[in-house]
């Protein structure tokens, strides 16, 4: 069975070599029609990227130049690495280059150490040729991603130390992930590091604007404010969400409450509802109160974040800085124990309960 | 064919809506995700929502909207049962599928892509999880995803943020009662108000349980003359005694009564999550112990169960866990002795 299931792993590595090359540039008018949004609307070009004006500015500068260094790109999820870098590559190598001179690996690939050694390497030592006849910049390099790089292995890593030395002449590594920690030192310091922030409100809502125009969608300028509100700078998150309430509203306009509805967002008052009841305890309702939030099929995480949220917050200024740390401490212990596979509906009933100790004692 | 005939002998399988236009409940969703998924371009779905809220039956009649139920343009997997090779067999279902071309075109309505459902998606290891991110994008056109699962807490971030994320709640007491009776004026079986009501009540609004105790009822109600014993699980029986051992005496002869009855319900294949939770269920129902000690119990039931997760042997845990909740039992006995 084991053998069976890794013949299986080896030949999608090989499929995956042939998706990347598969993707071509002219067919997309025929996709774009079942395309989902977050995908219609990558950037094609570096400038396109919203609000990572340093990276831009640097990635430009060597698209002119036509000499790129080793790349690390990391920050939160959503900022735009992974649309960077594919647009980086369609305009340096353009649609006819685009596919043979890059590999893109990510966490669905297996990235062990044989990986690094087989894979990268045969990649890496092919020849390309120097000069070329085309409209684009396309320098003689060829580029390896590495996407969702905090998910290899260390060992991995380590191997493609040298790797990365040895080839550097005419191939570049992108490394992509989200926590830079992740990525071992050596290998980060072979690179130019570049840390994308969360979006800002302005570039957000801009682009939003723009796709709500291109689809068409009546919408309410509150509806957008929502959106930027609730993903807290995670565009792909925002769009994603534009698109699942853009397709299902109710009525004439987009509204504000459409975005909460597919938000996954508690209602406030559904908050304030539970931190009431606490506070006025009586007997049998809390264990009420836990039925009742694991029935309707709450998040639990969310419903940690919120409750942190209105502890801190000044609606609940009569409660003792102490007591408010306890509560966090609550919090955080349960998040812990769910991460770890811990029960929901028995977490739910302990956090509630000692929250109601700590503010009634 | 055989299949078909089993399934019509479990009603809760005969009488799952199969359409939109069925289904009982959460009319406000509905109405939502049919507009949704009536765009060419709809986006990857995350349902998610507690046992019994009708999940797997919403899926069914997405499916059923877009193309027809049992055709080839859709998938569905549990990973569950491939413990460490999630990851590659996710993978490689999801790039199969999208790879591949539909033989014929007239039954997908239209539709030019493949739907992989993907049930538990709770149960799916990080890794494989973590590997879903790029798949997901890379296929999109081709190919969309059903996740399904009954807590968020465990699917990490950059799924939920690819997702259009549907909540499921479970359907309210009235509901419950009001399919019950459909049902069994369907069944022809004749059964008071009164009764629907405690199975409704019984069932926790889990609309599976409700219509599992439905039956159980329609067989043995001819024999039994106690309703509240016709109803009633074997295991949650067993539970309820447990509780009553631990709360009537605290001493080591008990723990080894106690002892009988865990090993029994291990025995039965009974989850030590799901004893623990009933339980706590049960015990925030008796009115025989002092509130504050029912929180400590809690409390320790939370512990004990979070550790028996990562330990192996859940009998110890168990066997803690009733040691503990005896020690808190017998302090608050001595403590409001002494008061009087």
């Amino acid at each position: 069975m084991e053998a069976f299931l890794k013949r299986n792993g080896n030949k999608s590595l090989k499929k995956v070599e042939k998706d990347v090359e598969m993707e071509p540039d002219d067919e997309k008018d025929n996709k774009s029609r079942y395309q989902p949004w977050v995908e219609k609307y990558r950037p094609n070009k570096i400038d396109e990227v919203s609000h990572q004006p340093e990276v831009v500015s640097a990635l430009n500068k060597s698209i002119e130049t036509g000499k790129i260094p080793h790349l690390l790109l990391y920050g939160p999820p959503g900022t735009g690495k992974t649309s960077t870098i594919l647009a980086l590559s369609k305009e340096l190598f353009g649609p006819e280059f685009h596919r043979s001179r890059i590999l893109e690996l990510n966490a669905s690939d297996d990235r062990g150490i044989g990986m690094v050694r087989e894979k990268i390497k045969k990649f890496a030592q092919k020849k390309i040729s120097k000069a070329v006849s085309s409209d684009y910049p396309c320098p003689p390099v060829q580029l390896i991603i590495l996407d969702e790089a905090d998910s290899m292995t260390v060992d991995a890593q380590a191997a493609l130390r040298r790797t990365i030395e040895v080839y550097s002449a005419q191939t570049r590594f992108c490394i992509i992930c989200n926590y830079v920690s992740k990525i071992i030192e050596p290998l980060a310091s072979r690179c130019v590091k570049f840390r994308f922030t969360p979006i800002a409100e302005e570039a957000q809502m801009k682009r939003l604007q723009y796709i709500c125009e291109q689809e068409e969608i009546n919408h309410d300028n509150s509806a957008l404010e929502a959106l930027v509100e609730v993903t807290d700078g995670d565009m792909r998150k925002s769009i994603m969400m534009l698109q699942s309430a853009g397709r299902s509203y109710e009525g004439d306009k987009l509204t504000a409450e459409d975005i909460y509805e597919v938000s996954g967002k508690i209602p406030i008052e559904v908050i304030q509802d539970i931190w009431d009841q606490i506070l006025n305890q009586s007997d049998t309702n809390i264990s009420e109160l836990a039925e009742n939030v694991i029935q309707e099929g709450y998040d639990i995480m969310q419903l940690l974040s919120q409750l942190i949220e209105l502890v801190t917050n000044a609606a609940t200024r009569d409660v003792s800085h102490l007591k408010k740390a306890r509560i966090a401490e609550i919090c955080a212990e349960t998040e812990f124990k769910l991460i770890k596979g811990g029960s929901e509906e028995l977490n739910v009933s302990y956090l509630l309960v000692s929250i109601s100790d700590i503010l009634n004692s | 064919m055989m299949e078909s005939e089993f399934e019509d002998n479990i009603w809760t399988e005969k009488h799952r809506p199969a359409t939109f236009k069925d289904l009982a409940y959460n009319q406000k969703y509905t109405k939502a995700i049919k507009r949704l998924i009536n765009s060419q371009d709809f986006p990857h779905l995350l349902l998610y929502g507690p046992p019994g809220a009708g999940k797997r039956t919403f899926t069914r009649c997405i499916l059923n909207e877009i193309f027809v139920l049992y055709s080839n343009y859709h998938i569905e997997l549990s990973p569950t049962n491939n413990d460490s090779h999630d990851r590659i067999m996710v993978n490689n279902m999801i790039k199969e599928t999208a790879e591949s071309q539909p033989l014929k075109r007239e039954k997908t309505k239209g539709k030019d892509f493949k739907i992989v459902v993907i049930h538990d998606l709770n149960l799916l290891s990080r890794s494989a999880q973590a590997g879903l991110r790029r798949t997901m994008e890379k296929y999109m056109s081709e190919c969309r995803i059903i996740f399904q699962c009954e807590s968020l807490s465990r699917v990490i971030d950059p799924l939920k943020s690819r997702c259009a994320l549907v909540r499921v709640p479970a359907p309210t007491y009235d509901t419950v009662a009001e399919r019950m009776k459909d049902i069994a004026k369907m069944e022809n079986l004749s059964i008071s108000t009164k009764t629907i009501d405690m199975i409704a009540r019984r069932s926790k609004r889990n609309m599976r349980k409700a219509i599992m105790l439905l039956q159980i009822y329609s067989v043995n109600f001819t024999s039994i003359s106690d309703i509240g014993k016709a109803l009633s699980l074997g295991y949650e029986q067993i539970i309820s005694e447990i509780l009553k051992d631990l709360i009537s005496e605290q001493s080591a002869t008990r723990v080894k009564v106690i002892r009988n009855k865990f090993y029994q319900l291990i025995s039965k294949g009974i989850s030590t999550e799901c004893i623990f939770v009933n339980l706590i269920r049960f015990l925030m129902q008796s009115d025989s112990l002092d509130s504050n000690v029912r929180y400590e119990i809690t409390k320790l039931a939370c512990e004990y169960d979070f550790r028996s997760k990562l330990g192996a042997r859940s009998i110890f845990h168990l066997e803690g866990f009733i040691c503990q909740a005896m020690v808190v039992i017998k302090k608050s006995k001595i403590q409001s002795g002494y008061g009087v």
